[in-house]
């Protein structure tokens, strides 16, 4: 496995575009987190800051960092075409390293991106909680710090339908181009074509829900002043409107069953897969 | 001479690509020290053997064995391997590709600088993969193969696509790896290659194998002769007749004659003469493994 993951880091870190990505990635993610916060002071009434307490700040950082994913899917989608375009994949398998070794390389590959996302999320959540929250106790802290975990498992799973489209089409830009049109218009159509109770049992769903949408209106609500206490329930009727979907173990569950799947599909292609 | 160990056992080997047969019933045997020539024309079955043996593809049936063990991936750590092309990331240096594959074959960087000197790529070794000449690109394959002292190498087309000087470069490696002892099997469709380098031969055609063997004996074979006489009809009675001939072939105005070990033309000569006929020409071919792949590829 120490093998592997040298391997890996060997041609992914020396690899210029890769980097390029990564950098962009870390540099839009915190001018999203940090420089909300100052664009919101400009709405008379209205105030996010909340959003960057503790503890509600997991929730939200968490959420932001979801519309970064699709940069990352995209980096493994580069990785593991690459292998294919150079021919790599082959000398590899002609030099020594069986063909679960070549999954395990991007397993590992995935899990250093899901760590890095959860340490980015984790690092930022803590600097934004303890530098707006006016009180800060253990509790308060690390309430909701469960939920690096559901990140974890949430990112990985996204970069696994990733790799698996790399093993499948072997070209980067129809394995991305295949992803974007199942998250944005196959998976949507179908799930809206179907029972209201089946929709939650759609990978998208269950999988973006591990991480819940942090309860933005009624935190807004709670700091706007000069308001009545009557919208107070207005607001919390338009929460309630909003479905919130299965539990989140009941996500993990599905979740971590999607997992298996995506990842013995992908033994299996590269099983089967001629390199010649 | 002792029986040198079995480095390699092919039985029965075949493959198809859909209803193609690339490869059918190939068995073969390798032994240490041998220099093993794999001779066929294009799309004879070549690469679709080293491709099997190398674990790159599946066979539909049959077995192999290297070093008498079924094929894994810790087997294949032990033998070099160069097939088709040589593939590297091409971002990265010529260290760091070589690096890679020392960590695959959990060798250590050690070899790196001598593999490269021994290419004469040392100076070049920061440079990007990208940035090599074809030739260059080989002579780093090959010296990704000598990684570990493996005791096989296994080489596709070694010198494909070079020039006259980079071709006589990578067979004197070749002959460098053979004489320190390693066991070299080589695909090649040159017959001039398999001449200069290897020890033994095997013919492939169509999937096929024709014909296998030393290529010494292979070359030595039989001296034949192509011979002419005003009367046809006598030269074919008087060869009847001689007691050094292996056989004879009439074909057009000539005759081919096949002599036996020992005799040669000026003995026909004679005996013809002392039967009352005079020869008119005589040509003497000297039988090269490219005459009998000839012939074997056109049965």
């Amino acid at each position: 496995m120490i093998k592997l993951l040298k391997i890996e880091l060997r041609k992914t870190l020396n690899y210029i575009p890769f980097r390029i990505l990564i950098g962009l990635h870390l540099v839009l993610f915190i001018v999203g987190i940090f420089f909300l916060p100052r664009v919101d002071l400009k709405i008379p009434f209205v105030t996010i800051l909340p959003l960057y307490q503790f503890p509600h700040v997991w929730n939200f950082t968490t959420w932001i960092s979801s519309f970064y994913n699709i940069s990352l899917v995209l980096l493994v989608i580069m990785m593991t075409c690459n292998e294919f375009n150079n021919k790599t994949y082959k000398q590899q398998l002609i030099f020594g390293l069986s063909r679960t070794d070549l999954l395990l390389q991007k397993i590992i590959l995935i899990s250093l991106l899901s760590f890095y996302v959860v340490l980015l999320v984790g690092v930022s959540s803590v600097a934004s909680g303890l530098f707006y929250s006016y009180k800060i106790t253990f509790n308060l802290v690390f309430d909701h710090s469960w939920i690096l975990a559901a990140l974890f498992v949430q990112i990985f799973t996204y970069l696994s339908f990733g790799l698996l489209f790399s093993l499948i089409f072997r070209n980067m830009i129809l394995s991305g181009v295949v992803y974007l049109m199942y998250r944005v218009i196959v998976e949507p159509i179908i799930r809206v074509n179907v029972h209201e109770d089946l929709r939650w049992y759609f990978p998208s769903k269950f999988v973006t829900n591990l991480t819940p949408r942090p309860e933005v209106l009624s935190m807004i609500q709670k700091n706007m002043q000069g308001q009545n206490q009557s919208g107070d329930a207005e607001i919390k009727q338009m929460e309630n409107l909003m479905p919130i979907g299965l539990p989140i173990w009941q996500n993990l569950i599905l979740t971590l069953a999607l997992i298996g799947l995506l990842m013995f599909a992908s033994w299996w292609i590269l099983k089967k897969r001629r390199f010649n | 001479m002792p029986i040198l160990n079995p480095i390699l056992q092919i039985k029965n080997l075949t493959k198809s690509y859909g209803s193609v047969k690339a490869l059918s019933n190939l068995t073969v045997e390798v032994r240490q020290g041998q220099v093993f020539g794999i001779l066929g024309p294009n799309g004879s079955g070549k690469t679709t053997t080293l491709s099997i043996l190398t674990g790159v593809l599946e066979q539909d049936e049959g077995s192999f064995s290297w070093f008498g063990e079924k094929s894994s991936a810790s087997v294949r750590r032990r033998i070099g391997s160069l097939i088709e092309t040589p593939s590297f990331y091409p971002y990265l240096s010529l260290e760091n590709n070589l690096k890679i594959i020392a960590q695959i074959k959990d060798c250590g960087f050690g070899d790196i600088p001598d593999v490269l000197k021994t290419v004469k790529l040392f100076e070049r070794r920061k440079s990007r993969f990208f940035t090599l000449s074809l030739g260059m690109k080989q002579r780093l394959g090959i010296a990704s193969t000598l990684l570990g002292n493996p005791e096989v190498l296994v080489l596709d087309e070694p010198t494909n696509g070079l020039d006259p000087e980079g071709i006589a470069e990578v067979r004197e490696l070749i002959m460098q790896q053979a004489d320190k002892g390693k066991t070299i099997i080589m695909a090649s469709h040159i017959l001039s290659e398999v001449e200069k380098v290897c020890t033994d031969v095997a013919i492939l055609k169509s999937g096929h194998l024709l014909a296998e063997g030393n290529v010494r004996a292979l070359l030595k074979g039989e001296s034949l002769l192509e011979v002419k006489a005003d009367n046809p009809q006598l030269l074919l009675q008087i060869l009847g007749d001689c007691p050094f001939i292996n056989h004879f072939r009439a074909e057009n105005s000539a005759v081919r004659v096949s002599l036996k070990e020992g005799s040669n033309s000026a003995d026909l000569n004679r005996f013809a003469f002392e039967k009352g006929l005079v020869l008119s020409e005589i040509i003497l071919y000297q039988k090269t493994l490219e005459s009998q792949f000839l012939e074997l590829v056109k049965e």
